[in-house]
């Protein structure tokens, strides 16, 4: 095993050994975090371009999205902010446990993940909590266009607020970001699991946090950019 | 198992100390992300009330910002600074890809409009008719 290491380490593109100085699982999460961006990105670029095709109709977010939990009134922005920060939260938690990890602090990193894994069902809830206000909309409502009734909120076919794909690209950005953040809870479990179990302490290293860690951050990264296309702009 | 572990990057026995915790970094970059979007925040509101600019300057502005906030994600948080630059560059050839896909696509939608401004018959169905 030493020798190999040593041959495969003059040759570093000859296979047997991992380029640029990154384990395999890591080097194959990046590509794919990067393949995914790909698909984020078209789905938000999609966004901004159906957007600029209709900019007389598109509504303005801030008098879509203005709902509180627990607080009457129209307050535009602070949901929302108050979910980006949950998930920044979980992501400081997140390099918190890596950063355990790299120190062999057992404990540290199932405190750590703990609270991860705290920090993303909050924000599912949030994010549920954002679409049944998006799907069952205001009291007024607004006049269809065939004039036969009153839609109120939104459904894949009418929605009050603008044009159909106005709610069908909410629905498709924050439903696909929605399920990698519901996987990403799943992996944090699982390591937290192996973790518990002391699998990573055998192994004689903690890089599987690091690798679920690599994925938690780019679920946050998204939602930046989420944030400002969706709520922002 | 052998094919995994041939490259282990924290390698620590079950024996030694644990070193004490080093996360002044870890929160700094909190703090820069955190203020970062309050200044997104509270120059939306700030706008709401006095408006003071137009959204299309707001709109560079708060995509300037998430850049910013990308990057520190991407480069604290993912620990890609501490990589190798060739591997930075792997990745970052990518990236050219999305900027032409965007150029692209907001040319293609601007046009769109044009289109449907200048040949109403052409107006998708399921648009409301008239401007509210």
């Amino acid at each position: 095993m030493a020798h190999a290491q040593t041959v495969a380490a003059q040759k570093p593109w000859s296979g047997g050994d991992a380029p640029f100085n990154i384990s395999w699982g890591k080097m194959m999460m990046w590509f794919f975090l990067v393949s995914d961006a790909l698909t984020f990105s078209s789905l938000l670029i999609y966004y901004g371009a159906t957007r600029n095709m209709n900019r007389e109709f598109w509504p303005n977010p801030d008098e879509v999205y203005n709902h509180f939990p627990m607080v009457e009134g129209h307050i535009p922005l602070a949901f929302v902010s108050l979910m980006t920060f949950i998930l920044i939260m979980s992501s400081v938690t997140m390099v918190l446990a890596v950063e355990a990890g790299h120190r062999f602090d057992k404990k540290g990193v199932i405190k750590w993940m703990i609270w991860t894994i705290i920090g993303g069902f909050i924000f599912l809830g949030s994010q549920a909590y954002e679409w049944y206000h998006f799907i069952h909309g205001t009291a007024d409502g607004k006049v269809l266009e065939n004039g036969m009734g009153i839609i109120h909120g939104a459904n894949m076919t009418e929605n009050q607020y603008g044009p159909k794909q106005f709610a069908n690209l909410f629905f498709l950005i924050t439903g696909f970001h929605g399920t990698h953040v519901f996987s990403g809870v799943i992996l944090n479990i699982i390591v937290l699991f192996m973790t518990i179990k002391g699998v990573f302490h055998r192994r004689g290293h903690y890089e599987m946090v690091e690798k679920v860690g690599l994925y938690w951050h780019f679920v946050d990264l998204v939602w930046v950019f989420v944030f400002t296309f969706f709520y922002l702009i | 198992m052998e094919l995994y572990d041939n490259f282990q990057p924290h390698l620590h026995r079950a024996e030694d100390a644990i070193p004490p915790a080093k996360t002044w970094w870890i929160w700094k970059v909190f703090w820069i992300l955190l203020a970062v979007t309050a200044v997104e925040v509270g120059v939306a509101y700030a706008n709401y009330e006095l408006a003071f600019t137009s959204k299309q300057v707001l709109k560079y502005f708060y995509i300037g910002l998430t850049i910013v906030k990308a990057y520190y994600i991407i480069f604290s948080y993912m620990h890609l600074g501490d990589e190798k630059k060739s591997f930075r560059l792997t990745l970052g050839i990518l990236v050219i890809l999305m900027v032409y896909f965007i150029v692209l696509m907001m040319i293609e939608g601007l046009y769109q409009e044009d289109v449907r401004l200048i040949f109403p018959e052409y107006l998708i169905s399921d648009m409301p008719a008239a401007a509210h």
